[in-house]
């Protein structure tokens, strides 16, 4: 029934038997030669159709589109993590003078970086400042709007005169305005954009040169949501950017593979943000403050959110290992798969021309996933072991 | 005694998790996890490092999840409200949304940028399905090309000149129907930023233009059209034409392909808040469509003349990618369909399926227990239910896209 070419699979391997079954039970999904081209793509793990050999002469079909920019080398291995020793490193994360980027920002210096902290009230940033460990390396604050482009050069100056490089630009600052894409207002959504999209494109746009430039490996995490990749939550202008902010490290990491820079994606589900910091001690800004009129009443005791210190270890341990997508909350796996069934459901049955195939070549696959669920069965420590 | 291996004796009871998801105890979960009713490493890696045995798998049984992930353990789903200052969820239905557009003859469509390309195929298939047209423009000349290619005895099409960024422009538009035919049904985002930059290499005017047509203009739509379509009441549907990059973001070209993602997110998102209404919304992911050179059913397209003067030379005869207007009839039948996504290029479907098995391998180990409170609180948002409700529409048995 199968290509006689085409090994049995081990049992945990073999993911795609329903698929598989669905395939063979239809007839000749994939036509004839088109199989081929996909066994060429090392997808015939995914598509094993039956189908007669390849054409003989093997046909190279019509040539890819002309005028398309070339693809850039594609590697055999998965990038090698290019900041796996953080130790004396230098971080920069936005919006983290409360929240995940606190979270962040402490696990960082906790791994011996030395951490910028950008922020943009000076009174959180004064009760954030002694929840640093007086033994850690430096820790920096620089004000900082991260939709301003100007700002973000004068940023990478500063931290150029303070420390010489930047080695983790960590993009966590984020608009959780809790709109519909049906009601927003033009503004609220501008904004939204600009701070869950575009300041991740200015991050990149500025310090990619700085960082490709000194050439010791380096690293941009954005800070998603578990929206970003399940958008279950009725609030479509924060979904719809943060879907966008995953699909734009994934592009990156597709530009940047060959380079000394990684590239991660952090969505997180729950999290205790607003007030409590890291082991479950009260935000000492929040403690003094009382919560703003109009907004949610404070819950009395700790919600069973991920302690942020925790989030921002996963982080560091993401970034150690190069994790394309670094997730922390398995319970919203299953809703993700229902997703993903619903898309992949959503292919006509039908065959295709292989010419077509052919043409479509670069684009059937993108080897950043296969590379990554490669790099993903290896064995790893503890997110734990991130603090030295 | 022969001692069974779990896999061998579930190799030829392929169904029993599937129909029975509440069958399994821990005793039988290494048996019940071999079987391949769905990608089993990834279930097998979830369910055995984080809700077995610790109550979870209820409140996913709860949700209806319990086909990804069998409830391992029966008790009850502890209290716990969401985040205090979510907004309501909308009322959740049990099936999948009616087609709000089932029926499309003389109902008015808006395509904008249709003078050419996909937009053009999409606009003729509008047309020939019985609706009346609006052209989008921004080239005199294209559209001049393009007027003679619909049928004579089709109904109206009307051609209003629209630069999808400006707000303004929109709500000129909307005007401009409304006094033509009086309401609009039907909006097609077609109009996209084709640019090859890389996000690595874009300047920032390339970025914002890419963002500003690929993304905003679809918000930009729902802001002026959305309200128009729930005050008339007949049925709406808005349409974006994003791209398989959209959902596999192969190219070396950042710019499009992230940005056709958010497109996508976009309308996911939209589907969720629109689901109780009589508004669909479709995301249409092609792959190679002949954009340049020809227009449907394989004719030369009259306007672009034979090379351009920067852009790549032009191939022979007519290439093997689909025909503009056999796209836009996918499209049609997507919206009579109310199809969540329309995709029309089953090739890259085991690229996509390796990009989520990316996704999906990267669940974290647990190393200590997921709290129930945690799960209970996240409740709201660990699920999203119309992708089940999409699961069973696609189930259906449907008309070939060349019916309508």
């Amino acid at each position: 029934m199968f290509k006689k070419d085409t090994p049995p699979l081990p049992p945990d391997l073999d993911r795609f038997a329903l698929e598989r079954r669905r395939f063979l039970s239809e007839g000749a999904v994939y036509g004839v030669g088109a199989a081929s081209i996909l066994a060429s793509l090392g997808l015939s793990r995914y598509a094993v159709a039956q189908t007669a050999a390849a054409p003989a002469g093997g046909g190279t079909g019509p040539a890819m589109r002309p005028g398309m920019p070339p693809m850039p080398p594609e590697p055999k291995v998965s990038q090698p993590a290019p900041l796996h020793d953080l130790k004396g490193k230098v971080a920069y994360v936005t919006a983290s003078s409360d929240g995940i980027g606190l979270g962040i920002a402490r696990a960082a210096s906790n791994a011996g970086m030395k951490v910028c902290i950008g922020y943009r009230n000076e009174e959180r940033l004064k009760a954030a400042l002694p929840l640093f460990k007086d033994g850690n390396a430096g820790v920096f604050p620089v004000k900082h709007d991260v939709t301003d482009r100007d700002a973000w050069a004068k940023v990478l100056e500063q931290i150029k005169a303070q420390y010489g490089r930047l080695h983790l630009v960590v993009n966590n600052a984020g608009s959780k305005l809790r709109a519909q894409v049906s009601k927003a207002t033009a503004e609220d959504w501008d904004n939204a954009v600009a701070v869950n999209y575009t300041a991740t494109y200015n991050s990149v746009a500025v310090c990619l040169p700085h960082m490709l430039e000194h050439g010791e490996g380096s690293h941009i995490v954005v800070t998603s949501s578990m929206s970003g990749l399940l958008p279950g939550g009725n609030l479509g202008v924060y979904t719809a950017t943060k879907i966008a902010a995953v699909g734009l490290m994934e592009a990156l990491r597709v530009e940047l593979e060959g380079t000394t820079v990684g590239t991660s994606a952090f969505c997180p589900g729950g999290v205790n943000t607003d007030n409590y910091i890291g082991t479950g001690e009260i935000n000492p800004y929040r403690a003094k403050n009382p919560p703003p009129a109009g907004g949610p009443p404070r819950p009395p005791g700790p919600p069973p959110g991920m302690d942020p210190l925790e989030a921002g270890e996963r982080v560091m341990n993401g970034v150690i290992n190069n994790d394309l997508f670094i997730l922390t909350h398995p319970e919203y796996m299953p809703g993700t798969k229902q997703r993903f069934d619903a898309i992949l459901d959503s292919e006509p049955h039908e065959s295709f021309p292989p010419d077509r195939a052919k043409m479509e070549t670069r684009v059937l696959h993108a080897g950043i996933y296969a590379r990554e669920i490669v790099h993903r069965k290896k064995k790893r420590k503890s997110y734990k072991s991130v603090t030295v | 005694m022969r001692k069974k291996t779990p896999t061998a004796q579930t190799r030829t009871t392929p169904d029993t998790a599937n129909n029975n998801p509440a069958a399994g105890s821990v005793k039988n979960l290494d048996a019940a996890l071999a079987i391949d009713t769905t990608p089993a490493l990834g279930r097998r890696r979830f369910l055995g490092t984080s809700m077995a045995a610790l109550g979870a798998g209820t409140l996913l049984a709860d949700l209806g999840l319990a086909r990804y992930a069998e409830a391992q353990n029966a008790t009850p789903a502890p209290a716990g409200g969401p985040p205090p200052g979510l907004p309501p969820r909308p009322p959740e239905p049990k099936v999948s949304q009616p087609p709000p557009l089932k029926d499309v003859k003389g109902k008015v469509a808006y395509i904008t940028a249709s003078s050419d390309g996909i937009g053009l195929g999409i606009a003729r298939a509008a047309s020939n399905a019985g609706m009346i047209v609006v052209i989008g423009y921004r080239n005199e000349e294209r559209l001049k090309a393009a007027l003679p290619l619909f049928k004579a005895g089709n109904p109206g099409v009307f051609a209003v000149k629209h630069d999808v960024t400006e707000r303004e422009g929109w709500k000129n538009l909307l005007d401009q129907v409304k006094a033509k035919y009086g309401k609009l049904h039907l909006v097609v985002n077609n109009a996209g930023i084709k640019t090859l930059r890389q996000a690595s290499q874009a300047k920032y005017e390339e970025w914002d233009n890419a963002v500003a047509v690929n993304f905003t203009a679809i918000y930009n739509s729902v802001a002026t059209c959305l309200p128009h379509m729930l005050e008339h009441g007949e049925g709406g549907h808005f349409v974006t034409t994003a791209s398989m990059g959209g959902l596999l973001p192969g190219v070396n070209a950042g710019v499009y392909t992230s940005t056709k993602i958010a497109a996508v997110g976009i309308m996911e998102a939209l589907r969720v808040e629109l689901e109780s209404t009589n508004i669909g919304t479709s995301v249409f992911c092609p792959g190679g469509v002949l954009t340049d050179n020809y227009i449907g059913s394989g004719e030369e397209n009259p306007y672009h003349p034979p090379n351009r003067p920067n852009g790549p030379p032009r191939p022979p005869g007519p290439s093997p990618m689909m025909d503009p207007l056999e796209a836009g009839e996918r499209v049609i039948n997507g919206v009579v369909n109310n199809d969540l996504f329309i995709l029309s290029h089953p090739e890259f479907k085991p690229g996509m399926q390796e990009r989520f098995d990316a996704i999906m391998l990267s669940t974290p180990s647990v190393e200590t227990p997921i709290p129930k409170e945690r799960v209970a609180y996240e409740k709201v948002v660990l699920r999203c239910g119309i992708y089940p409700r999409e699961i069973d529409h696609r189930k259906i048995k449907r008309k070939s896209y060349r019916s309508v």
